[in-house]
């Protein structure tokens, strides 16, 4: 049994394992884009806010 | 003219502006592409030829096409930033690239996984698959070329040239499936001849057009982001950018 | 010449280079680039000979003869046409008058493929519109 029949009692049957695996894929690139913003976002911060009370 | 166009791009003036432009470009993203999935997934029939498989075509087609859009976006901001020298456009030009080369990783990843069962193979080295591939590579050295520098300014002059350079390469993606032979088939919308009568089915098309435009929207959002805390390390120097930080979470 | 000026000449050049140098290069290694030729190709000596290449072009209308997992089957481009034997698993798409690609060689003026893969065209649409099309062309 190759992994593509094993996916066939999902939508679109035959072609079930290929087509959800795309979406899969581009679910998980997209969430992974912004939780690397928000995470340089974060990071941002609290480097320029010690940065600042360093100095004063 | 230009004055005016230096004093938009100041930072200051980008920070402020891109706040509120941000939820215009995330909101209608989601909105879309729940629409797009829907008329691509559900309502679209299947294919004469393909069946079900050519839905694959909804993610992997806008995917490729914002591969080729950013890595123009970054040549031409990479140019303007060479030139005029506007900050704002080297900032623009860096934060792109890894999102243009997460396009290109999906665009190469889907279009596999659709290969594999239509064409009875994952990849072949004919001129479409080859030239994406190579953008996917430029994408990996204009990243790793900008961060080879610890000056910011020597970094964003030799990764715009290298994007210059690179540039070629788009042009010959494009026109790859007309000049040569390739296992790919030919473009169905974005051609001379196709835009006007594209080669799709109308209930195929508009989950296409909303999924490329929900794409370039996740772009500009991700973009604007980003581009908004780069700007912020490169000015820290900056009175304004110190009360943007100090006033943060009071 | 303002220091403006000088470094949009250097883009300027840079891009022109560049454009020049992808070019030649092109022109250069254009047959390289090929990724399968035609049976017209092949007629006219095009493809390689003494080593295996790819064919390609539409599968033969009433050519295709199955005997077990052997397949014999004609490729042509309507100008010319030769006879192709596979061993091995075909894709989804194989049907006749369906484009492909197969590698092999030729031995005796048939192509002995080791591998079979499907072209398919740019044009999506509905089985009931294809239908429709088909029954208009007649």
């Amino acid at each position: 049994m190759t992994i593509a029949e094993y996916f066939e009692f999902l939508p679109y049957g035959k072609y079930a394992f290929y087509i959800w695996f795309s979406y899969l894929v581009v679910f998980i690139t997209i969430a992974i884009l912004f939780i690397r913003t928000s995470s340089i976002h974060k990071k941002t911060f609290s480097q320029l806010r010690i940065k600042y009370s360093r100095e004063d | 003219m230009w004055k005016w166009i230096q004093a938009f791009a100041s930072p200051q003036n980008f920070y402020r502006i891109s706040k509120k432009i941000i939820p215009w470009f995330l909101y209608p993203f989601i909105a879309l592409t729940l629409v797009g999935l829907y008329w691509g997934l559900v309502i679209a029939p299947i294919d004469y030829q393909q069946g079900e498989s050519y839905r694959i075509m909804f993610v992997h087609v806008p995917a490729a096409w914002m591969s080729m859009f950013i890595y123009i976006v970054l040549a031409v901001s990479g140019g303007i930033g060479l030139i005029w020298q506007i900050k704002l456009a080297n900032v623009v030009a860096k934060v792109s690239a890894p999102i243009g080369a997460s396009f290109t990783f999906l665009a190469l990843v889907t279009g596999a996984v659709w290969g594999k069962p239509m064409w009875g193979t994952w990849w072949v080295w004919d001129a479409r698959l080859t030239s994406e591939l190579i953008l996917l590579f430029l994408y990996l050295a204009y990243m790793s070329l900008g961060n080879a520098f610890d000056n910011p300014k020597t970094a964003s002059k030799a990764s715009s040239v290298l994007a210059i350079v690179g540039l070629i390469n788009i042009p010959i993606i494009h026109y790859s499936v007309t000049w040569w032979n390739t296992l790919h088939q030919g473009a169905s919308v974005s051609s001379v001849e196709k835009i006007a009568a594209p080669a799709i089915h109308p209930d195929m098309l508009m989950p296409l057009i909303l999924m490329s435009i929900s794409f370039k929207l996740l772009y500009g959002a991700l973009m604007l982001m980003r581009a908004r805390d780069e700007v912020l390390i490169r000015e820290q120097n900056m009175r304004w950018v110190k009360n943007v930080i100090m006033e943060d979470g009071k | 010449m303002k220091k403006r000026q000088s470094r949009m000449i250097f883009v300027a050049l840079l891009v022109l280079g560049v454009g020049l140098a992808g070019y030649l290069g092109l022109k250069a290694f254009n047959e390289n680039l090929l990724y399968f030729f035609s049976p017209t190709d092949v007629v006219e000596g095009k493809a390689p000979t003494g080593k295996s290449f790819r064919l390609g072009g539409l599968v033969g209308v009433n050519s295709v003869k199955r005997d077990g997992i052997k397949v014999n089957f004609d490729v042509t481009d309507n100008a010319n046409t030769f006879n192709v034997e596979y061993k091995g698993i075909l894709p989804d798409l194989f049907r006749e008058g369906q484009g492909i690609i197969t590698t092999g060689s030729l031995i005796n003026g048939t192509f002995v493929a080791t591998e079979v893969l499907a072209k398919h065209d740019e044009n999506y649409m509905p089985p009931e519109v294809a239908d429709a099309l088909e029954k208009t062309k007649q």
